[in-house]
């Protein structure tokens, strides 16, 4: 045995040992965090619309511990799956790690904001989500290949440690990140995450080949995965965690279906949150692994085409309601038959323009493919009126020349009854 | 992969499809509603200068209870804000920047308290008009005087707005539009005069009803109060123990009454002939026995 494998053996014993290890502890914490944010819950709730539904605080806070399990499973599953495949890829470890950590960090947040819990615990638990944090913005830094690109971020990565270091370990003395107001946090954490988006944009254009632009595609799809709900909430689109109760006489006066149903939809949205977080593991397991790599281009020209066909057809079917009802308004005021005629005329525009923005689409976004669906049409038609074999020949190397741009083709024809033989020959 | 893209496609679409056609009927439904300007009479209602209790305590319980949802200094807050139900914001009432204590004339606050509407005509939402209906002019002018008297407060404060979920709930006759509430409600009796009477007790008691419900028998719903006939516990129940009870904040077995539900702290400021005209009034009440204990008896 040389030197050299022995290196390697006991640099993957390392590696196993410090894996291992953060698991472990990442799943003792957890479990530790799990009462601690089932008696949170289960104590914090409005119990009025518990009531009105017949529920109980305590199986609230189970379906809410509940749906953390699974994000917690889930991540700390497909990160083993990812550190079982290839334990000797540093990237595949570090994805692995930040998985793990990042899935379970919402319970071990609450542990580390308890009163009461052992100090020793606290501080554990405290250095596992300073990892989580730092873990989540370079892996953006530096996913897919390890490197820091732009070099610049390797810099940001000294600065956004440093700050979570104050953060996380001074909280108490108020001073720096976590002394700060709300805004300003938030604010710095989407700075940060800007920053690690423009460095996967940046990489995408100038650095990575093709495998690695598929792989920073998943990656973006996934960390977009994780921040539609937060930033729905933010953007006030969808409700966020209820905020305190209200008054009681209020309640009685509005009466309880309004809140029920406000709380209803909370945690609707809640466990919505809660299960698109799981494409952030899965997509990270597919581009480090590199299964079905390729379908992530299907997956954004759909998105592409109809989440802008439907927002077309939003425009054009409010407009149309607007229009017609000023215009019926005129004779009679009703607004089911302009709700008819805007939902006719909506319907009537679907195919037509879903066929332009596809077209759009692809001329503007896929521009090969659009232009080889072009050639492959004008050559169609051109063989329509071609009648010597020759001729069609040429015209389809040509056209295949022009299209696929192979380093070499060949023809081969089968006459009436010989064998095959080469009839053209291209490169 | 793309024939299951190609499903996943439809099926959203037609839910999207589904969700608009719906969501827009809604709004054009209650649109009409929310912005409908209501017609308000004229009035020569005045608020006093200075608030002149003259031995009343009523108006300052009224003035407590206007706390409850408006702040403890009157500031306003929000009290829900979710995007797909609403957003109900309770106004800053005080003289300072964002409150309404400086725009408003007297007969703006006599249309918004007594009627639910807003200068503009259009509703208020959430506001307890239709039990406030009642108040006589003289107690409102307390009222409205003890609120602009309070210290001003610099606060603005967004306004409020029911959401698409919010709308349907609309739809489903949840009473939140309090012009149409009071507009439905039958005219209020004259305000009677102060005195241990049943009448005075039964105007002192149409503040109760937003808990207790008509007829005060009680609400079978969380949060909800209690049944104050004398089929109720308050059958056993004699005056000393009902005065007690809003003062000190216990029922005659010992229990303590739960102040988030039951504000005894605001009520219990009634003086000695408001609670005895309530009590009065109440006994006068028709027993009505209800077979299951409403959730504020268990």
């Amino acid at each position: 045995m040389n030197k050299e494998s022995l290196s390697d053996r006991n640099r993957s014993l390392l590696t196993f040992i410090i894996w291992s290890a953060v698991l472990v502890t990442v799943l003792l914490l957890f479990a530790i965090s799990l009462p601690v944010r089932y008696q949170h819950l289960a104590t914090s709730v409005d119990a009025r619309p518990l009531d009105q539904l017949d529920l109980s605080a305590a199986s609230y806070a189970t379906y809410i511990v509940t749906l953390d399990v699974m994000v917690a499973l889930a991540h700390i599953l497909i990160g083993s799956v990812i550190f079982l495949r290839k334990p000797n890829d540093r990237m595949a470890v570090f994805v692995s790690l930040t998985l793990i950590i990042n899935g379970c960090i919402l319970p071990l947040t609450e542990l580390a904001n308890a009163a009461g819990v052992n100090p020793g615990v606290a501080l554990v638990d405290r250095f596992i989500i300073y990892l989580g944090m730092v873990s989540s913005i370079v892996l953006l830094y530096v996913f897919p290949d390890g490197k820091f690109v732009p070099r610049l971020t390797s810099f940001l990565s000294f600065i956004w440690a440093f700050l979570m270091l104050v953060g996380i370990v001074s909280r108490s003395a108020g001073l720096g990140f976590g002394g700060w107001s709300a805004t300003i946090q938030f604010a710095v954490v989407i700075i940060f995450a800007g920053t690690g988006f423009y460095a996967q944009v940046y990489r995408y254009r100038n650095v990575s080949r093709p495998i690695q632009r598929q792989q920073t595609k998943w990656a973006m799809l996934g960390l977009a995965a994780a921040c539609i709900g937060p930033v729905l909430v933010v953007a006030n689109v969808l409700p966020g965690s209820s905020g305190p109760e209200v008054p009681n006489v209020l309640y009685q006066r509005v009466g309880g279906g309004f809140f029920t149903t406000s709380f209803l939809l909370g945690l609707l949205a809640a466990t919505f949150f809660k299960l698109s977080s799981l494409l952030f593991p899965l997509s990270f397991a597919i581009a480090i692994l590199r299964y079905r790599l390729w379908d992530i281009d299907i997956l954004i020209r759909r998105t592409l085409v109809y989440g802008l066909l439907t927002g077309t057809l939003l425009i054009v079917y409010l407009i149309g309601i607007v229009l017609t009802q000023a215009i019926l308004g005129l004779f009679a005021p009703s607004s089911s038959l302009s709700l008819v005629l805007s939902t006719l005329g909506t319907i009537a525009l679907f195919n037509p323009l879903r066929r332009r923005i596809q077209s759009g689409i692809d001329r503007r976004f896929y521009r090969s493919r659009y232009d080889v669906e072009q050639i492959f049409e004008a050559f169609t038609k051109r063989m329509r009126d071609q009648v010597d074999p020759d001729q069609i020949t040429a015209q389809l190397l040509g056209v295949l020349e022009g299209t696929l741009q192979p380093d070499h083709a060949s023809l081969w024809l089968k006459p009436d009854l010989g064998k095959w033989k080469v009839t053209e020959k291209l490169g | 992969m793309r024939s299951i893209l190609k499903w996943i496609g439809i099926v959203l679409a037609v839910l999207v499809g589904i969700i608009i056609l719906v969501a827009t009927w809604v709004f054009l439904t209650t649109e009409s509603r929310i912005t409908r300007i209501h017609e308000v009479e004229s009035t020569s209602f005045k608020v006093p200068k200075k608030p002149d209790l003259e031995g009343r305590n009523y108006p300052l319980v009224v003035a407590e209870m206007c706390k409850e949802c408006h702040g403890p200094d009157f500031a306003g807050q929000i009290m829900e804000d979710d995007p797909l139900i609403g957003r109900l914001v309770s106004s800053n009432l005080t003289t300072g920047d964002g409150g309404i204590g400086s725009v408003y004339n007297d007969a703006g606050w006599y249309a918004a308290v007594r009627h639910g509407i807003r200068p503009d005509g259009k509703s208020l939402l959430a506001m307890p008009s239709r039990e406030l209906n009642i108040l006589s002019d003289e107690d409102l002018g307390i009222v409205v005087s003890l609120i602009k008297n309070s210290p001003p407060i610099n606060k603005t404060l967004p306004r409020s707005q029911l959401g698409l979920m919010g709308r349907v709930i609309l739809l489903q006759g949840i009473p939140i539009l309090s012009a149409e509430q009071v507009e439905g409600s039958p005219t209020p009796p004259t305000p009677p005069e102060p005195g241990e009477t049943v009448e005075y007790g039964q105007y002192l008691a149409a503040l109760c009803a937003i808990c207790h419900g008509e007829g005060l028998a009680g609400v079978d719903e969380p949060g909800g109060g209690t049944n104050l006939t004398p089929g109720g516990k308050l059958g056993t129940w004699m005056e000393a123990d009902f005065i007690k009870a809003l003062r000190m904040g216990v029922e005659p077995d010992g229990k303590m009454i739960d102040q988030e539900m039951m504000p005894t702290r605001i009520f219990g400021k009634l003086n000695e002939s408001e609670l005895k005209a309530l009590w009065i009034y109440l006994q006068t009440l028709p027993a009505v026995v209800k077979p299951t204990a409403t959730p504020a008896e268990q």
